[in-house]
């Protein structure tokens, strides 16, 4: 952890954090992963989102006419469905285990 | 080896080979990458398409366009016209400034030397970056509840807002993650690891709990380090490829630079009239390629559709859309460009009627509100006015009552069609003489087509003339020899019938040696002064809100106090913005004893049009609200006795305003120099 | 005759309910899949004896499926005979979904579909005698062809449809060629090693895509209210059975010549071993012998049922025919590189039919055809309706000429 340097403020959040280490049980350690992992998922299937999205709206810029539209989208979603299944799976996996 | 284990400048050494170097590798590769596609699209998307427009000049007066360039840029020197969303776009773009350029120190700061030992440079650029990205935040959080939560009515979503936001979001916030992962694993042995140089980034390091056991902790950092550069990565490779509004990074710097420096409200006069086969535009390629950049810089931010009075009276007139529709044209147009097709220059889909309706393009006033706000300076008006052009010289498409001017234009030099022999009747009562009786004079009054057949402003020509001849001003008028200026012509898109009365006046007005022109009438004034000039008439043309405040500050004009009135002065636009002149008439006002000047929401750059410009007076308005009679609710809200105008037209509109609403004894409309004249008798006189 | 292509309504209740269906069959595949990932490979019934299991089988029968739909509809744009316009779009879409799925299965068959990427990055270039690095260019660019192919067609652009047609076809030989000649190549696999492999494949593709072709076209096109022109399907039985004989021919060759150099006893494995059900009964049977019958004899050969029999019969039992090259041959003990094996996990030659592998096949398998379906309600991928007269088209039907 990085040198306090005197600041008020990271004294105060390490003290915290000492504190809540030393009360927090190992279910709460891991019900935090599952946080953690939760805002993992959401922040990897944002990029996702404006992968995908990104790619539909260039495609129409260069010229896909918009009756192929609704089906890129539904075969898009699904692809999304699955790259957050496998998401979900590989974070579960390997997600490392938390220490506050 | 792990760096905590090794003194501290090996350590470092160590961070630089495994981590930082790679990522300036890989960095470098992306970076040309990228380049070189931005090269391309640029010329295969953008520029081969400009080039099918009409040739313009926009690139003399380098210096000029550089300061403009940077003022903006730099100063936004638009966008704080507005304070929220203003200071909105200055947070993000001042925080990607600064995200850039710490980045881009710290990047190269291995090759120049700069962190062996750590130099205050490099310290001062990390806490750059943290900075920026906290402002980026800031700004980014404004645009998006702005945008979402409180839906103001110019901002119309795309797809592409939503995309732009959340990746952005992304970005800054896997940034700030990547530099506290890294700093967890090097357990903050570099310098910049400090809250003084990183404060995000530090507390993020201790408020993040997700550090275990060694060997998964570089590989944690390369992920976060992927997470980072991919969406960066998509980012700017979609700006490159897609229209997306995100090119206004490089396009509206460009539309800024190449902006009209000619004088604002001036229309270009057809090129090669007598041997041209068109007139106007009827496909998207006859407009000039300055035009079609207008088209793509623009950012659909709405600024012109808030203030312009055609939209705010709810008729079907909004320039956000007209750039917008015509944008759309272009790109599918110039869609064959991209696979190495070539475009039909001529297709069955004419932009005005088809991409632009009609009665958007006769809802126009000219009042130049939009481009004025606009932040990119893109002006809409002229595009409106060669599609106007097209319907009137090749199709004859215009609204019917205006067939009746046109005609008195040619025939009677007058828009009402009243025998010109009468022109000058009301100054025969004055006993003014006309240049033929004496052309000796200091110089011409040009009272203009309102003060020569209108009874109401005939009164202002006649205060007029009581004040020249009271400060001791030889002048003359042409009398029945004045045509009308022709600028309702010009504005309707009768570019003929203008040059046939610009040509005629300009030969008048030479014959009797004329230098300088006074004139009462802002249309006439505008057109005199600025486009006259492209028909070979080069004269010096004063308006009479100069001319009285220069008498004023002379103080060759003695006022006395009259009784206590309020009044708000209505700038004229085509005094105001078309001119730059705001002030002198305010001076004039507030130089007479017993006015008090208040002034409406809407003044100055951003005063609320009558309603009377772009040709309108003399056609009817069927749809939507009377814009005269909102510019009255907004004085009438003041609580004002007088408006204060200096424009015949505007006069007359916000006259009939005031009988409209019913408020005649509430409040009354007077011409500048009817208020200055009645403070200069001899006894005060109530107004 | 200008032809105009539609979608479909896709409001009835029993399309809804198929969409439903089909739907809750994909999210198995989700299930499945985290289950799977999880757990590990253990979970199915793969070992490290028979290390491709029910996933690879799927792999390779859907690859020979797509290949041989895009070969169909090449009759139309690439051979220029109109009367197979009214399925070429159906054939084209249906190779490239069925191309998507046999990468679904390839990619799950990985264990760790993420590292997915090595291949590109690190194998590339670096190793391209293996014929997974040839494999993986040929799919991308035959993924890439055929979405291109559909796009001209829907755009209405014949020559341009007609050129990459005909790159298409070409590409799609090499790419099921280039499949079997993965198994082909490996020398300590007696089961799998020959040179005519690849043209087995093909051979197998051919009719397996033939038959999916036409049994798709009957039941796409009575579900949806379209007449079929019976010579249409009859055309295409007549072509199938042709492609049964050269089946034929080649597997018997195939196999004939393994009972010579270097022995015969992997060949007798696969006749009489624990698998030889596979390989008489789906293979032999009912991927040739029943279809061949149903398609030569005259009451059922110009009959639609007979040849709506005869393709399902071919569909299993080319299944049956992948499934007996896979298993029996990753089953027979390698006599090449004896001891490098150390211990067996599960039983020796038995590979078991596990749920979480069933599964994962079952939700891919539902994945494709709900995009098919889908697909159906929202491109233009069938003819109109009404008022279609085959009769009134230019030009014969070639295939029914040749079989007399």
């Amino acid at each position: 952890m990085a040198e306090p340097d005197h600041c008020f403020i990271c004294y105060f959040a390490i003290g915290l954090l000492q504190v809540v280490n030393a009360l927090v049980s190992e279910e709460l350690k891991m019900s935090l992963r599952v946080v953690a992992i939760a805002i993992e998922v959401i922040i990897l299937m944002a990029m996702i989102y404006c992968f995908f999205l990104g790619l539909k709206l260039t495609l129409s810029d260069l010229g896909l006419q918009p009756r192929y539209d609704r089906f890129l989208k539904l075969v898009l979603t699904t692809l999304g469905i699955f790259i957050l299944t496998f998401f979900i799976a590989h974070l579960i996996l390997f997600y490392p285990g938390i220490i506050p | 080896m792990h760096s905590s284990h090794l003194p501290f400048w090996a350590a470092q050494q160590l961070v630089i080979d495994e981590i930082f170097l790679p990522i300036l590798i890989g960095f470098g590769v992306i970076f040309l990458g990228l380049t070189a596609l931005f090269i391309f699209f640029f010329w295969r998307t953008h520029y081969r398409l400009w080039l099918l427009g009409k040739p313009d000049r926009c690139s003399d007066q380098v210096l000029k366009r550089l300061k403009t360039l940077l003022a903006v840029t730099f100063g936004h020197v638009r966008f704080w016209k507005e304070s929220l969303p203003g200071a909105m776009h200055f947070f993000i773009f001042i925080g990607t400034l600064l995200i850039f350029l710490g980045k881009g120190i710290r990047l190269f700061s291995f090759l120049t030397g700069l962190t062996i030992p750590p130099q205050t440079i490099y310290l001062v650029a990390s806490l750059m970056s943290e900075i920026g990205g906290l402002l980026v935040l800031l700004g980014g959080g404004i645009a998006v509840v702005r945008r979402y939560a409180f839906k103001p009515s110019r901002l119309d979503s795309k797809p592409d807002d939503k995309l732009k936001y959340v990746l952005g979001f992304i970005i800054l916030i896997t940034g700030y993650l990547v530099k506290s992962y890294r700093m967890a694993i090097t357990e903050g042995t570099l310098p910049t690891d400090s809250y003084v140089w990183a404060p995000v980034s530090t507390a993020l390091t201790n408020i993040m709990f997700i550090q275990t056991s060694e060997p998964l902790n570089d590989l944690l950092v390369w992920h976060r380090v992927l997470i980072h550069a991919i969406p960066a990565t998509i980012l700017v490779g979609y700006m490159i490829v897609s229209h997306s509004s995100l090119q206004h990074l490089f396009l509206s710097p460009l539309n800024i630079y190449f902006r009209s420096l000619k004088q604002k409200g001036a229309l270009n006069p057809i090129p090669n009239f007598e041997e041209a086969e068109t007139y106007g535009a009827k496909e998207i390629f006859e407009l000039t390629w300055k035009q079609l950049l207008d088209l793509e810089a623009c950012t659909n931010c709405g600024r012109c559709q808030d203030h312009c009075p055609a939209h705010l009276s709810q008729k079907p007139l909004s320039p956000k859309k007209v750039i917008q529709d015509l944008k759309t044209n272009l790109h599918q147009r110039g869609r064959p460009l991209l696979w190495g097709g070539s475009i039909q220059k001529e297709s069955n889909n004419s932009i005005p009627g088809e991409v632009v309706s009609e009665d958007s393009l006769w809802a126009c006033t000219f009042c130049l509100n939009c481009s004025e706000q606009c932040p990119v300076f893109i002006p809409s008006y002229d595009k409106i006015i060669e599609m106007r052009r097209y319907l009137v010289l090749m199709e004859a498409r215009y609204p019917s009552e205006v067939r009746e001017v046109f005609r008195n234009m040619e025939r009677k030099s007058n828009p009402w069609g009243i025998e010109k022999g009468i022109r000058s009747d009301w100054a025969k009562d004055w006993g003014v003489k006309t240049l033929a009786e004496d052309p000796e004079v200091e110089l011409l009054y040009y009272p203009g087509c309102f003060k020569g057949f209108d009874d109401r402003n005939k009164k202002v020509a006649i205060s007029m003339v009581r004040i020249l001849r009271r400060v001791g001003v030889k002048f003359g008028i042409l009398g029945t020899e004045e045509g009308c200026c022709g600028d309702p012509a010009r504005r309707i898109g009768n570019e003929y019938l203008y040059k046939m009365l610009a040509e005629g006046n300009i030969e008048t007005m030479k014959r009797y040696r004329v230098k300088k022109i006074l004139t009462t009438c802002p249309h006439c004034y505008n057109t005199l002064k600025n486009e006259y000039t492209q028909f070979g008439g080069n004269f010096e043309v004063i308006h009479q809100t100069e001319f009285l405040n220069d008498l004023i500050q002379q103080n060759r004009l003695k006022m006395r106090e009259i009784d206590p009135t309020t009044v708000a002065y209505h700038d004229s636009c085509y005094l105001g913005r078309f001119n730059n002149i705001y002030e002198p008439p305010r001076r004039i006002l507030s130089s007479i004893p017993g006015i008090q000047l208040k002034e409406m929401e809407r003044s100055h750059h951003r005063s609320f049009c009558c309603g009377g410009g772009g040709g309108r007076m003399w056609m009817e308005e069927h749809l939507g609200k009377k814009i005269n009679e909102m510019r009255i609710d907004q004085a009438i809200k003041l609580g004002v006795h007088v408006i204060a105008t200096a424009c015949p037209y505007c006069t007359t509109m916000l006259t009939d305003g005031v009988k409209a609403r019913g408020v005649e004894e509430k409040v009354r409309v007077l011409d500048i120099s009817e208020l200055l004249e009645t403070s200069l008798a001899d006894e005060p006189k109530k107004i | 005759m200008q032809r105009s292509y539609v979608t479909i309504e896709g409001k009835s209740r029993g399309y809804y309910l198929l969409v439903t269906l089909l739907g809750l069959g994909s999210v198995l595949l989700l299930v499945g899949f985290i289950v799977s990932y999880l757990k590990g490979q253990q979970v199915w019934g793969v070992s490290n004896i028979i290390p491709w299991g029910q996933l690879i089988i799927f792999y390779i029968y859907f690859i020979g499926l797509s290949a041989g739909a895009i070969i169909i509809s090449s009759l139309s744009y690439v051979l220029k005979w109109d009367f197979y316009k009214p399925i070429t779009r159906l054939a084209v879409f249906m190779g490239i979904l069925l191309m998507l799925g046999a990468m679904f299965f390839v990619f799950v068959d990985l264990g760790r579909p993420e590292k997915f990427w090595r291949l590109f990055a690190y194998y590339f270039l670096n190793n391209m005698t293996s014929m997974f690095v040839i494999n993986s260019i040929f799919y991308v660019v035959y993924m890439t062809l055929m979405v291109f192919y559909l796009w001209l067609i829907f755009e209405n652009k014949k020559r341009w449809a007609a050129i990459v047609g005909t790159l298409d076809v070409i590409w799609a030989i090499s790419v099921h060629m280039g499949t079997g000649a993965i198994f082909g190549l490996i020398g300590n696999r007696e089961i799998f090693f020959s040179p005519i492999k690849p043209f087995e494949f093909l051979a197998a593709a051919l009719t397996s895509g033939t038959s999916l072709i036409i049994l798709t076209t009957l039941g796409t096109f009575k579900f949806t209210g379209r007449n079929i022109h019976k010579d249409l399907i009859l055309s295409l039985g007549n072509l199938l059975s042709w492609l049964i004989y050269v089946l034929l021919v080649l597997v018997f060759v195939d196999k004939m010549t393994h009972f010579y150099f270097p022995g015969r006893d992997p060949v007798l494995y696969l006749f009489a071993g624990n698998y030889w059900w596979l390989f008489w009964l789906f293979q032999i049977g009912m991927g040739i012998l029943i279809p061949l019958c149903l398609l030569i004899h005259p009451r059922t050969k110009r009959t639609m049922k007979g040849v709506s029999f005869a393709s399902l019969s071919v569909m299993i039992g080319v299944f049956g025919e992948r499934a007996a090259l896979v298993l029996p041959g990753t089953a027979y003990p390698q006599h090449f590189f004896p001891g490098f094996i150390e211990g067996m996990w599960g039983k020796p030659e038995i590979f078991p039919i596990t749920v979480w592998e069933s599964l994962l096949c079952l939700g891919i398998v539902s994945y494709i055809a709900l995009l098919f379906v889908l697909g159906l309600k929202f491109l233009e991928i069938l003819p109109a309706r009404e008022g279609e007269d085959m009769a009134a088209l230019e030009g014969s039907n070639p295939l029914l000429k040749a079989s007399g």
